[in-house]
């Protein structure tokens, strides 16, 4: 990483902590603290809903997903507008009636201050977890790559968090996950836009698109019904549809984003932007990961994108094994190129005999690729008893730090510190609103 | 100046602050799912 890197990095962090400190500095009381006096517009609750929703582990892992079985994820987010729908016309009108603090609270109304605690403290537990690992993933995947320290990644993105969202509550964090919403957004689009301009000259948008589609990357829709298929329409649309219910109606991280809108107008509008957007977004997410699987159909790549995996297994007594799949891995790849340019070839001149030729050789090359990846995998297992041999999570990081311009990396890693800054955010100040004693609120 | 940002229609709730009222902005978010969907399952079946 070069010194651009690191000043846009820095810079990023830096305007996120004072901005935050900035924009919490008139706290008087615990309407201040808790609901931000109720202050924010619809874009402002729209952005830091999806700030909060997406974490670090959103950029890493889904273009990866996408890499390895394709765009078939999307289908996980049909049932989320439709949620949006329903949490408009039920839950925030009943919150903002009620004026509660906290989603619990609203429990307290309804049956008694017992449920009400106990919800909380399931609350607590379960995302002060769930807190530690938007961390920690992230972190574990940055010191991989990047040799950073492990502790003291974890430290750096915690304390920062800390430092805006006790100071500033709800006002700094939702102010604060509108720019890193921003940031992200520029580092999705700066990214997409360099991995289709990395792509071979000869070879243009649309005969990308062709290739991923050939090569089963582009299965968006999937309207087949089976139990075994966890990603398909109704899977999306009925299992998405109550966790999106379920997240966004209970899970005080997000209640306390739309309770902190002007009014309920504000409030719902900020969730049904969040209905219309979320899933042209994670189509977008995965669309980068298919277009980092083409470009690496024209370029040399590991048989295993872990580099401390594949550093261990070098250290090893099965380090010759694994030279030899990687050597078998580099002979498919240069064999599949050359179809592929032959698919592409036989395209352009119409010949759909000659292209359908090039597309069965294509899938047959590729799955005997998969079968030597996943042989790697299997040293890499063998050396390492700890490790699941799952490198998904490091492929687009990888991609990242090996084909971008300097600067562009200091924006995708100031892309994934602010996904996991935000919905750490988010956790850390819903959690303190949840611990404040019921008595505090009377 | 609030009131004025956000009128309540004669039945007692809000306007939204954009679109014509809420059913129609439901209906919004329902219709470009549905279009978001056709969509997908066009560029599914048109690239595979």
């Amino acid at each position: 990483m070069r010194s651009y890197d690191w000043l846009v990095l820095v810079a990023s962090l830096l305007f996120i902590v004072l901005y935050g400190l900035w924009k919490g500095r008139r706290n008087r009381d615990l309407d201040g603290y808790i609901l931000g006096d109720r202050s924010m517009r619809w874009y402002t609750v729209a952005f830091s809903i999806m700030a909060t929703q997406a974490s670090a582990i959103t950029f890493i892992s889904t273009p990866g997903q996408a890499y390895v079985d394709g765009m078939r994820f999307v289908q996980f987010y049909f049932g989320l507008p439709l949620a949006m729908v329903v949490l408009s016309i039920t839950a925030v009108p009943l919150y903002r009636r009620l004026k509660v603090y906290t989603a619990y609270e609203y429990l307290e109304h309804r049956f008694d201050v017992k449920v009400r605690s106990l919800a909380a403290i399931l609350f607590l537990v379960q995302r002060g977890l769930a807190c530690g690992l938007t961390i920690y993933a992230p972190a574990v995947v940055l010191s991989v790559l990047m040799g950073w320290n492990l502790h003291v990644t974890n430290v750096v993105i915690g304390v920062l968090v800390i430092i805006y969202t006790a100071a500033g509550g709800t006002k700094a964090v939702s102010h604060t996950n509108f720019w890193q919403m921003v940031i992200i957004l520029g580092g999705l689009v700066t990214t997409l836009a360099i991995a289709v301009a990395l792509l071979p000259e000869s070879v243009s948008f649309t005969e990308a698109v062709h290739v991923a589609g050939r090569m089963g990357r582009l299965n968006a829709i999937d309207f087949s019904f089976d139990w075994n298929n966890r990603y398909n329409f109704w899977s999306g649309i009925i299992g998405g549809f109550f966790l999106a219910l379920s997240y966004f109606g209970t899970d005080q991280s997000q209640v306390g984003r739309y309770l902190s809108g002007q009014s309920v107008a504000q409030s719902r509008l900020g969730l049904l932007f969040n209905g219309m957007v979320k899933v042209p977004m994670q189509f977008v997410i995965l669309f980068v990961g298919t277009m980092v699987f083409v470009v690496h159909q024209f370029h040399e790549t590991p048989i295993h994108f872990n580099p401390v995996e594949t550093r261990r297994v070098e250290a090893s007594s099965l380090a010759g094994e694994f030279r030899v799949l990687q050597a078998e891995h580099d002979a498919l790849a240069e064999a599949k190129r050359a179809e592929i340019e032959a698919l592409l070839e036989a395209r352009r001149a119409g010949d759909r005999a000659a292209e359908a030729a090039a597309a069965t050789s294509i899938d047959s090359i590729h799955a005997q690729a998969l079968d030597v990846r996943l042989q790697g995998r299997e040293i890499v297992r063998q050396v390492n008893p700890g490790s699941d041999g799952n490198d998904v999570n490091y492929i687009f990081l990888s991609f990242v730090l090996a084909s971008l311009p300097v600067g562009v990396i200091g924006l995708v890693l100031a892309m994934i510190f602010a996904a996991s800054m935000s919905s750490t955010a988010s956790a850390s100040s819903a959690a303190t609103n949840t611990a404040v004693p019921p008595t505090r609120f009377r | 100046m609030r009131g004025t940002e956000h009128p309540t229609a004669p039945d007692g709730e809000e306007q939204p602050p954009i679109g014509r009222s809420w059913r129609v902005l439901y209906a919004v978010v329902i219709g470009n799912l549905a279009l978001l969907i056709l969509l997908f399952y066009a560029f599914t079946r048109a690239f595979s």
